[in-house]
This record gives C-alpha cells, sequence and structure tokens, in this order.
C-alpha cells in the first residue's frame, strides 16, 4: 500500500492518463458482467433479470445438441488465424516498401491511400462488396465475367466463394491500419545500423532480412498475441452486413457475434444468445492466457504479462 | 483566502520565478478576480495537485450517479435578475409552463402522455403534428396525450419490448412471427379486465370469433384490427403490361397459368423482371394454404381439409413440389436474380412485373398506393382463415406501460372515434389528404402531393379501425366496408383456428430450428437453390435441431386444445 502510495505520488500524471480508459473499461466490461447470470436463467422480460428463473445449464445445450455451435467457432477462429497471417505479412511488407520510398510526398500519398478504407464504415463497404457482386446489375458479372464468356455467378447464393471476398475485404479495410505500427517501429530502427549494413557491403535485400525483420520482431509478437487474444471476437460488420444477411450463405459467414445478434434481435432468446457470449468470453480468456504463457516460455520479454 | 476556495472557482495559475498569478472567478459575486501572490511556488502547486486530484474524483462520482438532475447553479434562492414579476408561476414545477401564457398550457402537465408506436413509415415532424391534432381530442375525451412513433424496424421493436422500454400501445406488424413471438416472450399486458372496464366500444365493433384468435392459455392480449380475416393469396401483375401484351388474367388461375403469363412477360420485355419479391430480402405473400400454426415449425398442410396432423413443412409434397417449380422458373430467368437480397420495396415500381400478393377488397387500390401501378389479380387459392391472419398486425398494451387503463380508454377511443382514427391513419386534413367531394365519403392527396411521400404514409390496416374512416379515391366504391366483412366471414376456417402454440417447453429447440430455417427457407421459395440437393439437407438439419420434439409439443397442445373445443 505504501509502495503504491509511492507511485502514485511519482507517477500521477501518468494515472491520471490512465483514468479515463479505467473508467471506459469499468463501464464498459466491469459493469456487464453482472448480466452473466442471464446465460444460467430461463429469461423473461416482465420478471426482469433477478426475477426470471434459473435453468442451469439448458441454454448451454445448443453447443453439443446442433452444429450451429461448430460452425460459429470454426468461422470465427479460422477466420481470424487467416486475418492474422495473411494481415501481418501484407502489413510488414507494405510498410517495408513504403520506408523504402525516398520522396516524401509519394510516401504520403500512398500512405493516405492505404489507410482510407480503414476509415468507410462497414455498412458503406457493403453496399459497395453489393455493387460489385450483385447477380444483375453488379460490376463482376457484367464486366469481368462477361469478359471471359462464363455465365453470371449468384455470388450472394454461393457459400464457396465467400471465405476468399472476406478476406480480401477484411484486409482490404484492414491494411492500412495495421500497417501503421508496423511503419512507426521502422522508422525508429536506429539508422546507424543501415549505414554499418552498407559500409558492410548489404544489398537491399540484406537489409531487410538483417536490420528490419530483426528491429520489428518484438512488435509483430506483441500485435500477433494481442491478435490472438481476439481470436474469439469477429468484425460483427464484415460477417453481418457485407453478405447481405443471406440465408445460403450463413454456414461460412456465421460467428459467434452473428450468432448472439441473431439469437437476440431475431429469435428473441436472450437466455442462448448470452451462453454463447459468456462461451466466447471463456474460451478467449484461457486462450489469451495460453499464448502468452507459450510466448513467454521462448522468450520472457515479448510476452504481455 | 483559504475560506474563499469553497464559493468560488480557481481557474487558472500562472507561475513565475518567485510569485504566482491566481485567476479566480467567484461564484457569489460574479465576477473573476487576479490575485497576485509572492509565495513559495513548492507549496501551490501541491495544492493544485490535490485541488485536481479532488475534482477529478468529484467528476467520476458524478458521472457514476449517472447523470443526475439539475446541478449547483439551480439554487434555491430567489435570486434577483431572473425572478421576474410573475409570482403565480412559482406554483407550477416545471420551467416552460412559466414561460406559456393561458391556462391550458400550464396545466398540460397534468396529463398523462401515451406513447403509440404504428407501423409503416413517416417523417417525424408528420407524426408530431398528427399526435398534437389527436392530442386535442383526447385530452378532452380522456384526458391524455399522445406521442407516436412509426417506422420501426422488427429488431428495433424487439430490442424496446426487451428492455422494457415504457410503450403504452403498440403495433406488433413488424416483429417475425408476430402475436405468437409477443405472447411466447410474455410482452403483453392481459386485456380481459381493462376490456370489460373500459373497452366497451371496442368490444361492440370486434367480431366475437376474431377476438377469440387473440387469446393465449385463456388470456386476452391483443385486439384484432378491423381489417382483412381472411386471406386469398395469389399473383398481382401490372395492368398495363398485360393490356399491352393481350393477356387476359383469370380471377382464379393456376400456377402454370402464371408460368405461361411470365413467359410472355419475359419474351417481350428481356429486361423486365417478370416476377419480384412482396418487400425487400425476398419478402413473399405466401400462396400455399397451410395453417403455419404460429410459428411455421409444425403445420396443417391444407388448412382447408380436416386433418389436424402437425407435419414438417420442409417435408410435405405442396412445399417440396413448389421449391422445384421456382428453381425451375429461376432457370428459366423468370425470377428477379437478386430477389433474396435486394434492398428496395415496391419493386413494381421500377422494373418489376408481378408479385405475390394477398388479395381482399380494396387489394388493389392498396397496391397502387404503394407502388403507384394499377394492377390485376390473380388468385391461386380462396379465402381461408386461421389464427395468425385475424390476429396479424395487431395492437397490444406493452407489459412495460406505466398507464394501462388510459391506453384502453385511447385504444377504445381508436376503435369508436372517427376522427381519432382518421388522423391516426391518413394524417392532417390538407396535409396528407382531401376530400373528393362535399359528400365527405372518400379522399385523396392533395394537389401536387405525391401519395408515396406525403411525409405520412397511409396503412390503413394496421391500425384498429379503418371502417370508421373514409375509402381512397381508386376504391370502386365508398361501400369498400362492407364488402371487406363479406369477404371475411367467406374464409374457409382452419380446423386449428383459434388455437395458440405456447413454445415456452421447447424454446431453444425453436431457436435453433428457426436458425436452419433462416438458412433456407427463402432461398429455396425463391429457386435461388437447388431443391434436390438442399431440400435433403434442410430436412436432415431441421430434425438435428429438434423439429421433431417440436412438432410432438404442437400436437399434444393442438390435441388438447381441439378436445376442450
Amino acid at each position: 500500500m505504501k509502495k503504491f502510495k509511492k507511485a502514485i505520488k511519482h507517477f500521477w500524471p501518468m494515472y491520471l492518463m490512465f483514468l479515463p480508459g479505467v473508467i471506459y473499461l469499468f463501464i464498459n466490461s466491469y459493469i456487464p458482467m453482472f448480466g452473466v447470470q442471464i446465460a444460467f436463467r430461463k429469461y423473461n422480460a416482465r420478471e426482469g433479470v433477478y426475477g426470471s428463473p434459473w435453468c442451469g445449464w439448458q441454454n448451454f445445450e445448443f453447443l453439443t445438441r446442433t452444429k450451429d455451435a461448430w460452425i460459429m467457432i470454426r468461422n470465427t477462429v479460422l477466420y481470424n488465424l487467416v486475418f492474422i497471417f495473411l494481415g501481418t505479412i501484407l502489413a510488414v511488407t507494405t510498410a517495408i516498401i513504403l520506408n523504402e520510398i525516398r520522396r516524401k510526398t509519394a510516401k504520403q500519398f500512398y500512405q493516405t491511400i492505404i489507410l482510407i478504407p480503414f476509415l468507410i464504415s462497414m455498412v458503406i463497404v457493403s453496399y459497395l462488396a453489393y455493387a460489385f457482386l450483385s447477380t444483375s446489375n453488379g460490376y463482376i458479372n457484367n464486366s469481368l465475367v462477361k469478359l471471359f464468356g462464363i455465365t453470371a455467378i449468384d455470388w450472394y447464393n454461393q457459400p464457396k466463394y465467400w471465405p476468399v471476398i472476406l478476406v480480401i475485404i477484411n484486409i482490404w479495410k484492414g491494411l492500412g491500419y495495421n500497417m501503421i505500427l508496423y511503419y512507426a517501429t521502422i522508422c525508429g530502427i536506429d539508422s546507424t545500423l543501415y549505414e554499418a549494413a552498407v559500409v558492410d557491403g548489404a544489398t537491399r535485400w540484406q537489409k531487410v532480412v538483417h536490420v528490419t525483420l530483426p528491429g520489428l520482431k518484438s512488435t509483430i509478437i506483441i500485435l500477433t498475441l494481442m491478435a490472438l487474444g481476439g481470436i474469439f471476437r469477429s468484425d460483427f460488420g464484415l460477417f453481418y452486413q457485407v453478405p447481405q444477411n443471406s440465408g445460403p450463405l450463413v454456414n461460412v459467414t456465421q460467428t459467434i457475434d452473428t450468432y448472439v445478434y441473431r439469437g437476440l434481435m431475431q429469435n428473441n432468446n436472450i437466455g442462448m444468445s448470452s451462453a454463447a457470449g459468456l462461451y466466447q468470453s471463456v474460451v478467449g480468456f484461457v486462450l489469451v492466457v495460453t499464448a502468452n504463457a507459450i510466448v513467454r516460455k521462448i522468450d520472457n520479454d515479448s510476452s504481455l504479462f | 483566502m483559504v475560506k474563499r476556495y469553497t464559493e468560488s472557482a480557481m481557474l487558472s495559475v500562472c507561475f513565475r520565478k518567485n510569485s504566482y498569478f491566481v485567476f479566480w472567478e467567484d461564484w457569489e459575486e460574479k465576477q473573476n478576480y487576479i490575485y497576485i501572490v509572492k509565495g513559495d511556488v513548492k507549496e501551490m502547486k501541491l495544492f493544485i495537485k490535490k485541488a485536481a486530484a479532488i475534482s477529478l474524483s468529484a467528476l467520476m462520482v458524478a458521472g457514476l450517479a449517472a447523470c443526475g438532475g439539475g446541478s449547483s447553479n439551480g439554487g434555491g434562492s430567489a435570486s434577483a435578475d431572473n425572478g421576474g414579476g410573475d409570482t403565480t408561476a412559482a406554483t407550477t414545477t416545471t420551467d416552460t409552463a412559466s414561460t406559456d401564457s393561458g391556462s391550458d398550457a400550464a396545466a398540460s402537465g397534468d396529463y398523462v402522455k401515451l406513447v403509440l408506436w404504428g407501423n409503416g413509415s413517416a417523417d417525424t415532424a408528420d407524426c408530431a403534428e398528427v399526435a398534437e391534432a389527436v392530442s386535442k381530442i383526447t385530452r378532452e375525451k380522456i384526458g391524455c396525450e399522445i406521442e407516436l412513433v412509426r417506422g420501426q424496424d422488427g429488431e428495433q421493436i424487439n430490442l424496446a419490448l426487451t428492455t422494457g422500454e415504457p410503450i403504452d400501445l403498440l403495433c406488433y406488424n413488424n416483429i417475425n412471427g408476430q402475436f405468437n413471438t409477443v405472447v411466447n416472450n410474455n410482452w403483453a399486458y392481459p386485456l380481459d379486465e381493462l376490456l370489460e372496464k373500459y373497452g366497451q366500444g371496442a368490444k361492440e365493433v370486434i367480431n366475437q370469433y376474431d377476438l377469440d384468435a387473440c387469446k393465449y392459455n385463456g388470456v386476452l392480449y391483443a385486439l384484432p384490427n378491423q381489417k382483412d380475416t381472411s386471406r386469398a393469396a395469389g399473383f398481382a401483375m401490372r395492368k398495363d403490361i398485360c393490356d399491352e401484351l393481350g393477356i387476359t388474367v383469370p380471377e382464379m388461375g393456376t400456377y402454370e397459368e402464371m408460368h405461361d403469363i411470365l413467359v410472355k412477360v419475359h419474351e417481350a420485355y428481356p429486361d423486365m423482371y417478370p416476377l419480384v419479391p412482396t418487400w425487400a430480402g425476398g419478402g413473399m405473400q405466401t400462396t400455399l394454404p397451410a395453417d403455419p400454426l404460429g410459428d411455421s415449425l409444425g403445420i396443417l398442410e391444407d388448412a382447408r381439409e380436416s386433418s389436424t396432423t402437425v407435419v414438417d413443412q420442409a417435408e410435405t409434397k405442396s412445399f417440396q413440389d413448389f421449391c422445384k417449380m421456382m428453381w425451375q422458373w429461376n432457370r428459366e430467368g423468370l425470377i428477379m436474380p437478386d430477389a433474396t437480397t435486394t434492398t428496395e420495396n415496391a419493386l413494381l415500381s421500377s422494373n418489376g412485373f408481378a408479385m405475390f400478393e394477398n388479395w381482399k377488397p380494396g387489394k388493389e387500390l392498396e397496391v397502387y398506393k404503394g407502388n403507384g401501378k394499377e394492377v390485376y389479380f390473380m388468385k391461386i387459392h380462396g379465402p381461408i382463415k386461421h389464427t395468425a391472419i385475424p390476429n396479424g398486425n395487431s395492437w397490444i398494451i406493452p407489459y412495460s406501460t406505466k398507464h394501462p387503463e388510459e391506453a384502453m380508454k385511447m385504444w377504445d377511443l381508436m376503435y369508436t372515434d372517427p376522427d381519432v382514427s382518421n388522423l391516426l391513419i391518413n394524417g392532417i386534413e390538407g396535409k396528407h389528404w382531401v376530400y373528393t367531394d362535399d359528400t365527405h365519403k372518400m379522399i385523396k392527396s392533395p394537389e401536387g402531393v405525391d401519395p408515396n411521400a406525403s411525409g405520412y404514409s397511409s396503412m390503413d390496416w394496421a391500425w384498429p379501425n379503418q371502417q370508421i374512416t373514409p375509402v381512397w379515391e381508386g376504391a370502386e366504391d365508398p361501400d369498400l366496408w362492407t364488402k371487406l366483412n363479406e369477404f371475411n366471414n367467406s374464409g374457409v376456417p382452419s380446423p386449428a383456428m383459434g388455437f395458440v402454440w405456447d413454445s415456452s417447453s421447447v424454446m431453444n429447440q425453436v431457436t435453433a430450428c428457426n436458425n436452419v430455417t433462416a438458412t433456407y427457407r427463402t432461398a429455396l421459395m425463391w429457386g435461388s437453390i437447388d431443391p434436390e440437393e438442399n431440400l435433403p439437407k434442410f430436412i436432415d438439419e431441421l430434425k438435428a435441431a429438434g423439429i421433431d420434439e417440436i412438432i410432438a409439443e404442437k400436437q399434444k397442445q393442438l390435441d388438447a386444445f381441439l378436445a376442450s373445443k
């Protein structure tokens, strides 16, 4: 306690800056935790949360009885793994390429262009996608497909294309933002290291491999770890808005978040929605702790905690 | 100086080497002061730190207290520059009342305010205007004011009801599953007593047979609207194109005849969509004469026949044949390619030729009001009647209401008072509609007002009593309401008429089956996916999700219902 007091006295501006974040977390993450009990109740709007009867694990039964649970977990995890893997590779590559550009105006221009999709709302992205994919009026069916003499493709009823479409959209949208951190790290690498490399006769490629990438290592690990922590979360807009809520696509677009939303807003089954949400949180928590433990074993300095 | 801290606020401090300036605002004297103090700079800095910490924690507490009401400034003491001469204003509590003149405004705080959520799109400003006009009548008659909200979609209504938003009267048309969903989620206030006490007028108007369809486990939860309580289903198609191509449309027809018509149109106008959804996202007024028994999970295949065996619709021949037919039509290019994902309503107004639509007397006019195109109808089956038709698109008093008695009085007024009903359904005279002539029997849109964009759409069937309002021009005759009632009485009742199913014991199976249905049903019914491949999958997945348990439970309840009848 005394130590804590001393720390506050010493670092109070830091704590002050920390405060809004704490308040935000408290309101958004801690207060709602009291609702966890809904997952174990047969919720009834009129009785309210406290008045609804307990029902044990009944709300969790769907996890084992239908394939819904398997599908949504598979989708959430696999999509996220692909996003993390491809996203990181592409973001690092772009950051390195951007760093190689010498003219300042060109650099800023490209950086802005790459960042713009991140600033567009998912709802608007969904309509951009619709403009491309609409069966009768879409750009792809009217130009590219015709060009190659293939018959029009019914995109919104063909699940097989969607894993690719969703990955492309997500990476197109998120690339600029992911890249910024890597780019900033590269800018922070000591320039004498590059100079030394040049003196040693390193080629451009060798500079990237032996100076830039090692400099990026800890940033990559931290960002990947944080992304792994969110592996049970998904971008609701991407999986609900972009496929236009089309029924036949559900098997490849259902994630835990869209399941919870559908259960809550369309089926009014709050108990099952809460159960899915709780399941998501518990497994997500376990995953973060495990991932962190593994990293700590390998490289103690890079772990989060 | 220390004492002053409590009565005034320090605005800022400037530090110099050995002295500092302090800017104060004195709250009592409303003046700013500057103090120039020579003193220990270190001590002052420490004080500021403390002050900052205290004010921050105070801010947090204030925030956590959920934005409590009037803060410091309100101060009880009557200050000199604000009070004014009007001493009577002090007796009323609200600020606005004191500024208004006249007695009625001062008393406005005394009226109960009822919140009505109606169906159909309307601008907020127009809703407020209509609400004010209605309030003028209701203040006098039942001592209430109303607030009117329209255009909320199903998900918004679900959320409002789940979280207990204070609504006093609500049209549940947009809720998926309508009455069945409402009662199974316990959202409605029981009405038996209220209707007896305050709803005698409504009771006289309502047909007892239809009223029975609004009961759940013997308790009344809704009142049927005075609209079509039977359903005849078929296709609506554009008159101008039929006339041009010389197509004669029979009153009753078959799918084969419809197919021939669509083919003809497709050949003559290859760029036109022959068959389009009735509303966005693959909306379809089904032409299958089934009784959905509430939620369509377990149905009676043909409501016109006497069989009371509950079956899975996906396994019925009529459904499978329908899906195969639509798949075939889709192959032939007779169906709009984006039928299941389009975000447009009223497609007949743009590039569509025909759509699935229910028929009732005056329906041609209703389609015209919505699409701006005149249509012919071809019916696939004649009028039938099952529970969901009379209790569909109706109203409830949500459980979250604070004024159930006043709400019932208001509801009664909506059934019996022509002015209230007309205002709510059609809007303001002169702005949203005008009389066609002096007989005041029919109305039309005012000059220069687009009926589809008047700011207050007329959806007469979604209000308690359309039958006491004037008929819109374009209907064949002003006697529309008599014809509508004749049509209602001609409907063939399903053997399960009046049965409302209690799904609470299999709630999680219902959710699981609904998820499966959402995946397949719309796509199959629009012929977007191959039935040969997907129908068996649909059936298997429904079984895995527990449809058999649902059907068994439903059959049990239905048998008990039939035995008690």
